[in-house]
């Protein structure tokens, strides 16, 4: 007879009691959800306790501020309400953010572009959205716009750079062909030599001696240009003049010009003239002709048709310029004054009509006396709204980015690149898309530091006392 | 809970709610400066739709402990915590912005929310499918808890199963010894009955019951059990009734159906553990969760 199982004597083998006492699972599931809970609650409570209130954080501060992980109210200020949010007080406090513009009708929070607990090495490092949440439909107080009102990003309406846009000419007045200074053909004083880039753009924290430098007969006004050597990313963007390395040294002819354009202008005075004012350059003279005739009381009787008329590397006899002759010579000085003022009149012309001309655009003049000086205008910086760094580009040769230097003719081209240039390596998403960043940030500075004002420090540190000096728990920051 | 027709309206609601929650989400996202903040408004917000949902799914266990108030059918509020709870895991997401956050609290948080979606979907799954899985592969399902005590009284069935088939093999024994009293074996005569027992078979059968079956049907690790092996058990009770007279094979069939129902009992065990055992994450981690996202909300808001 086989096994009956009717749902009678199955239901007979059942404990009618038995959901009265829990099973395993449900056993265990109240113990793991008491133990979860008292050890939550532990942990919320250990933390109130240890004053931590770093469980809370919703992540680490940036480096310039990590000093103050334990430290929420320096930031944190509770006003009437509940709340204790980060208003621009607290952090004008320490920091003089000078306003981005005059102009402007919306000024964001602080804590909207500089979004902190996040970890970021560089707070300052705010994302596009900051600004093109403004750029992208601009509006000012008086309706007008010195930049493009449309600005969505770097890939998104950037316009052209101002200075290659249409129309737009090197402002230098200086006589300047890169073709022929980088040819094969172009000598120096020794002879036939090959200049490269870098024989007159470095940037500004080099240390190395410039080859084409006479700086030991410049006056004090014009010796090299040295920058300090490390300088900050932070730095760079509060004084650009004082960059580490991000922007090339301003050329200057001690630095770059004069070894091969020395401004010599008699074979009696061996001392070149000095790259300066025509005034000071006419007192040198001057004084280098009176120390002369001191020295040499017999040169009176002289000429001054033994003056140095080499003719000066770069200069062009296809120029015009007025040689003096020896029928135009005044007579014989009658004294050593008269003898002075000869020569310098005719060294003066020299330099002026030859030497000069070389470089600069117009020394010629009709009237009597001295020439006026012409600056130079060789422009430091060619983005006034942006900042670039070089350092961070070295990996690059020059033309890759300056390709129209090597062709270029006349001080007038503009040989900075265009936006296209920079774009194929630099992308709004950055690293994302395999590229360079290409947020704002990598370029403009919100806040004209230029404005900013020294403020007063508003934090104090516990003095460590006679018994613990020394030990290094004496640092906390207190407001 | 089997998800069935009607969860149409639960469904088609969670994926109006979630997906006007990522259309808002986009423009949000992208006009977010320096990235989505859940201390923004529209981040708050979020967060607090999803805190809420996440309150709504725990209501469920409050429901199940006054079941007798009327407060909604218990399959309404069952349906309730299943698609609420799921929907609140992308608000959370839109909360966060899709980041698992880098405080301890948050981190916390975002851990056991892992823990509770993770578990719960799986619950779903689990829930949906098993019943009907364990229907089918274990007729012979009885409760949980009393899964031991049955098997005991298995164990009790099948001692007195072999007791009984033993003392018809004894039995059998004497009336084969009887018979043969009765009529010798002619000289150069027939041998005798293959089937017909001697004093080792009650002996071999208790051994088999001792050794192999009692063990076996008390053990909760009987996978190592030659008889928990369908095939196995049926050869081995194949080999017994080779022993013995027919007349005592139903017996033996009673003892392999014993074996089958340890066997159906044991999947059952197994299926049960999975079927509750992701209520051991669900359930306190999801108390943890709402405790400590208590406690975040009342630090956010403040911070």
């Amino acid at each position: 007879m086989p096994r009956i199982r009717t749902t009678k004597a199955l239901a007979k083998r059942i404990d009618l009691q038995y959901f009265t006492r829990p099973n395993l699972i449900k056993r265990w599931r109240l113990y793991l959800s008491i133990g979860l809970v008292v050890l939550a609650v532990s942990w919320i409570a250990y933390a109130g306790i240890s004053r931590n209130q770093k469980v809370y954080t919703k992540g680490p501060l940036s480096s310039a501020h990590a000093v103050l992980t334990t430290s929420c109210d320096v930031c944190h200020v509770r006003d009437a309400s509940y709340r204790a949010s980060v208003p621009d007080k607290a952090c004008l406090a320490c920091h003089d953010a000078p306003t981005h513009n005059q102009l402007q009708t919306f000024t964001p929070t602080c804590s909207s572009c500089h979004v902190e607990h996040s970890g970021k090495s560089h707070l300052a490092e705010v994302a596009s959205s900051g600004c093109t949440q403004c750029h992208s439909d601009l509006k000012t107080t008086d309706n007008s716009h010195s930049v493009n009102p449309h600005i969505g990003g770097f890939d998104k309406g950037h316009p052209e750079f101002a200075a290659v846009q249409q129309g737009q000419k090197d402002p230098g007045t200086i006589k300047f062909s890169h073709a022929e200074h980088l040819a094969p053909t172009t000598r120096n004083l020794k002879g036939p030599v090959q200049l490269v880039c870098q024989d007159c753009h470095r940037p500004t924290n080099t240390l190395e001696p410039w080859p084409n430098s006479v700086a030991v007969i410049q006056p004090a006004s014009q010796q090299p240009l040295i920058v300090g050597v490390s300088d900050s990313q932070q730095r760079k963007r509060r004084s650009v003049e004082a960059g580490g390395g991000a922007y090339m040294t301003a050329i200057k002819y001690v630095n770059q010009c004069a070894a091969c354009h020395p401004l010599q202008f008699d074979k009696l005075i061996p001392d070149p003239a000095p790259h300066d004012k025509p005034e000071v350059i006419h007192a040198f003279i001057m004084k280098k002709y009176a120390d002369y005739i001191a020295q040499n009381p017999g040169a009176v009787r002289s000429h001054v048709d033994d003056i140095n008329t080499d003719t000066p590397l770069g200069y062009k006899d296809t120029e015009a310029v007025v040689r003096p002759t020896r029928t135009e010579l005044a007579p014989l000085p009658s004294s050593a004054a008269e003898w002075v003022r000869q020569r310098t009149a005719v060294a003066e012309n020299l330099l002026w009509m030859k030497n000069c001309k070389i470089c600069h655009l117009s020394t010629e003049h009709d009237a009597p006396g001295l020439p006026q000086s012409v600056k130079g205008v060789i422009p430091s910086r060619w983005f006034p709204h942006a900042e670039f760094d070089h350092q961070a580009h070295r990996m690059l040769t020059c033309p890759a980015c300056h390709a129209g230097a090597l062709t270029s003719q006349q001080s007038a081209d503009v040989n900075i690149p265009r936006i296209e240039l920079c774009r194929p390596c630099h992308k709004e998403a950055g690293p994302a898309k395999q590229a360079a960043q290409g947020n704002c940030y990598e370029c403009h500075s919100y806040h004209d530091w230029r404005k900013e004002q020294p403020i007063k420090g508003i934090m104090e540190i516990a003095q460590p006392s006679a018994s613990n000096a020394g030990s290094p728990s004496g640092n906390t920051a207190q407001q | 809970m089997i998800i069935e027709r009607s969860h149409r309206v639960w469904f088609f609601g969670s994926v109006i709610v979630l997906a006007l929650g990522g259309l808002l989400y986009i423009p949000y996202s992208l006009r977010s400066v320096g990235g989505v903040n859940g201390g923004s408004a529209p981040g708050l917000i979020y967060g607090s739709l999803g805190f809420a949902m996440m309150i709504f799914a725990g209501l469920l266990g409050a429901r199940k402990r006054v079941r007798i108030w009327r407060l909604g059918r218990a399959t309404w509020w069952m349906r309730g915590h299943l698609w609420i709870g799921f929907l609140s895991f992308p608000f959370i997401l839109f909360h966060g912005g899709f980041q698992l956050g880098n405080g301890a609290l948050s981190r916390a948080l975002m851990a056991l929310f892992l823990i509770v979606f993770v578990s719960g979907i799986l619950g779903a799954v689990l829930q949906h499918f098993m019943p009907k899985m364990m229907t089918e592969r274990v007729p012979m399902e009885t409760i949980y808890d009393q899964i031991d005590r049955v098997e005991n009284q298995l164990v009790v069935e099948a001692a007195q199963l072999v007791s009984e088939a033993s003392a018809m093999v004894e039995q059998a024994i004497e009336q084969q010894e009887q018979s043969e009293e009765r009529a010798p074996i002619p000289a150069g005569g027939a041998k005798p009955n293959a089937a017909a027992p001697d004093e080792r078979v009650s002996a071999k059968i208790k051994s088999f019951f001792e050794t192999q079956m009692k063990p076996y049907l008390t053990s909760r690790r009987s996978k190592k059990y030659s008889l928990a092996n369908p095939v196995q058990a049926t050869a081995a009770f194949r080999q017994l009734k080779v022993l013995v007279p027919e007349a005592i094979w139903p017996k033996f069939d009673d003892l392999e159906s014993i074996c089958g129902e340890k066997r159906e009992l044991e999947r059952q065990r197994y299926m049960h553990k999975w079927l509750h055992g992701w209520l051991l994450f669900h359930v306190p981690a999801s108390y943890a969760l709402i405790l400590l996202g208590a406690v975040h909300a009342f630090v956010a808001l403040r911070y």
